[in-house]
């Protein structure tokens, strides 16, 4: 039987992980389907993916993490959006590959709350991530990611000051509208 | 040839200076009273983004051409017959001319908001490609900013001044279809791609920092850039923020819809670009919903041609006595005879017939009218196939609210309004 045509069963952390592996794309097509059923769980596994030196199923991983961190993020579902941000949170270290550290940051922009804001303000002070996590907390609508950037102005690089005022100076306009 | 990124105020200014004492540029400004043409003046025009179809728009009398690319710059140079233009890989240098009244604007997708506002505050007209802008509120800010300064804006969703769609147009209008209630959109999947986008040397010829501009940094690759975009959700957004502003331009326009200011539910669903580094889905399913009247449009990637009137790509307008297909909408378009022998009746409802998408801008520019394609009509349009991308994104439902312009109980949802910019880009 092909494996596309395999019977669907709820998803464990294990098969999803076996399946975004797995050489047939319609399998990982399905997986990534599937992944948002596994929730917040899966984050950790979906991340070691990336570096595991296949693009293929990296990819698949990307588009699984996309999809279960905003079904976490879906309205009147906060405890797996905290969840979700403290495991994406966790990814965004400098030990990770550095596509699943924009990714995490990126993610992170959209979903996270207070919660994410110190992940992303410890970035700040790394050259290679500084300005997704900038970026991200530009998006943050809670406002202690406020006091991160502007902390950060007197902390960050002589070279990244303009960026994080730029943040900080799109914030307040957008906060007076 | 084109400056280097080191050129000096003072030597840029020396060569502007130069290119300005051509007897064949005089500003209108100088012919005509402040901040309007007079019906005869010349409109001097010049050219930001002239690859891809950028490279079209170029006038034989096109005054300055601006691109981040030599190459795009020295063909688009040699389709400039009267005159030498003023060259530069920065449009800034070209906002800061005050010979210039007006420019046309190519670049890839995620710079026509930004080039779009800052000419305005610069006080030039612009008639920027389609998409109209990447996010809602871009879109915004590109309104906001045409009316500020009492710009003229036109998108350059031409099929707005195409005279099948305007038949189209009266007989939809006029009643022949009964209440339409349901437009479906068929269209071809997005491309696809092997490359894993590992990143490659930036060529000579092309400023690639200026080429990602406000977009979050990414390494350099040629299935990123030209043409290729379109396949990456940071810049193009895929056929449905490409084409699909023409085909729902067209859509709203015979619907009488761009006035629209209710709810519209937004439900998408797609597969997944497994097999490359493009991010956009390689299959789409779109539905919107709008309310009083209710109706229901859908985009269909694959969908199937009309069989009665196949074509690449069109629409299917369903009405409770008749339907009509609609095919195209860009520079081409086509429909049935029904529609193309129709000619309404006295007292009947006639809507504006453009001249051609270029003429009605510069007759607006002269005539301080809204042009048929009217930057606030780019935005209403294009709000909707953002949506369905939104929508896709989120893999959930999502309501808008197009009269508050945020969406409706979902603030995940409302952080897609905005994109935030690398420095030292902004829109303000």
């Amino acid at each position: 039987m092909p494996n596309a045509m395999r019977p669907i069963v709820e998803p464990t952390v294990q098969s999803l992980l076996a399946d975004i592996r797995n050489g047939d794309p319609a399998v990982r097509a399905r997986a990534v389907e599937q992944a948002p059923l596994v929730g917040a769980r899966s984050i950790g596994a979906l991340g070691e993916v990336y570096g595991a030196g296949d693009p293929a199923a990296a990819k698949a991983a990307a588009e699984a993490l996309r999809r279960v961190a905003h079904h976490a993020a879906r309205p009147g579902a906060a405890v797996e959006r905290r969840a979700a941000v403290r495991e994406i949170a966790s990814l965004i270290g400098s030990r990770q590959p550095h596509p699943l550290r924009v990714d995490a940051a990126y993610l992170l922009g959209f979903i996270g709350g207070a919660d994410a804001v110190p992940a992303l303000a410890a970035q700040l002070a790394d050259p290679a991530l500084r300005d997704h996590a900038r970026l991200a907390l530009e998006r943050i609508t809670d406002r202690s990611a406020d006091g991160a950037l502007t902390r950060a102005q007197d902390t960050a690089a002589a070279d990244f000051r303009p960026a994080i005022a730029q943040s900080i100076a799109v914030r307040r306009a957008r906060a007076r509208r | 040839m084109p400056e280097g990124r080191t050129v000096s105020r003072r030597a840029f200014v020396g060569k502007a200076a130069g290119v300005m004492a051509l007897p064949t540029i005089i500003p209108s400004c100088v012919l005509a009273r402040p901040g309007r043409q007079g019906a005869n003046d010349r409109i001097v025009t010049a050219n930001i983004g002239v690859g891809g179809m950028g490279q079209h728009h170029v006038a034989a009398d096109a005054a300055a051409l601006c691109d981040v690319d030599d190459n795009h710059l020295a063909n688009a140079a040699r389709r400039v017959t009267q005159g030498t233009p003023f060259l530069t890989k920065d449009y800034r240098r070209i906002l800061d001319r005050r010979d210039i009244d007006a420019v046309i604007v190519a670049t890839p997708d995620h710079w026509h908001a930004m080039v779009t506002v800052h000419a305005c505050q610069a006080g030039k007209h612009v008639m920027s490609e389609k998409p109209t802008c990447k996010t809602l509120g871009e879109g915004r800010a590109m309104v906001d900013a045409a009316r500020r300064h009492r710009r003229v804006v036109q998108i350059h969703a031409q099929g707005r001044s195409n005279p099948v769609a305007h038949k189209a147009c009266e007989f939809v209008r006029n009643g022949n279809l009964g209440r339409v209630n349901r437009v479906e959109i068929w269209h071809p999947v997005n491309h696809t791609t092997d490359s894993w986008g590992a990143p490659q040397p930036v060529p000579s010829t092309l400023d690639w920092n200026m080429w990602l501009g406000p977009a979050r940094w990414a390494e350099y690759h040629p299935q990123r850039c030209h043409f290729f975009f379109r396949w990456h959700m940071d810049y193009g957004g895929g056929f449905i923020r490409d084409r699909g502003n023409h085909a729902l331009s067209i859509v709203s326009w015979l619907m009488n819809h761009d006035n629209y200011r209710g709810l519209v539910t937004c439900e998408a669903t797609g597969t997944p670009m497994l097999g490359g580094f493009y991010d956009v889905p390689a299959t789409m399913e779109v539905t919107w919903r709008f309310q009083n009247p209710d109706w229901t449009l859908t985009w269909s990637q694959p969908g199937r041609p009309n069989p009665r009137f196949p074509g690449e790509w069109g629409a299917t307008y369903h009405g409770d006595r008749d339907s009509l297909v609609v095919v195209g909408g860009d520079g081409h378009c086509d429909t049935e005879e029904k529609a193309k022998q129709y000619e309404p009746p006295s007292g009947g409802v006639r809507v504006f017939r453009s001249p051609g998408h270029r003429e009605n801008w510069l007759d607006c520019i002269r005539s301080g009218e809204r042009p048929v394609m009217d930057v606030e009509i780019g935005y209403r349009v294009i709000t909707l196939c953002i949506l369905g991308n939104i929508a896709y994104t989120l893999g959930r439902r999502v309501t808008y609210d197009c009269a508050r312009e945020r969406f409706v109980g979902d603030e995940v949802a409302d952080r897609f309004i905005h994109e935030p910019y690398r420095s030292p880009w902004r829109l303000a």
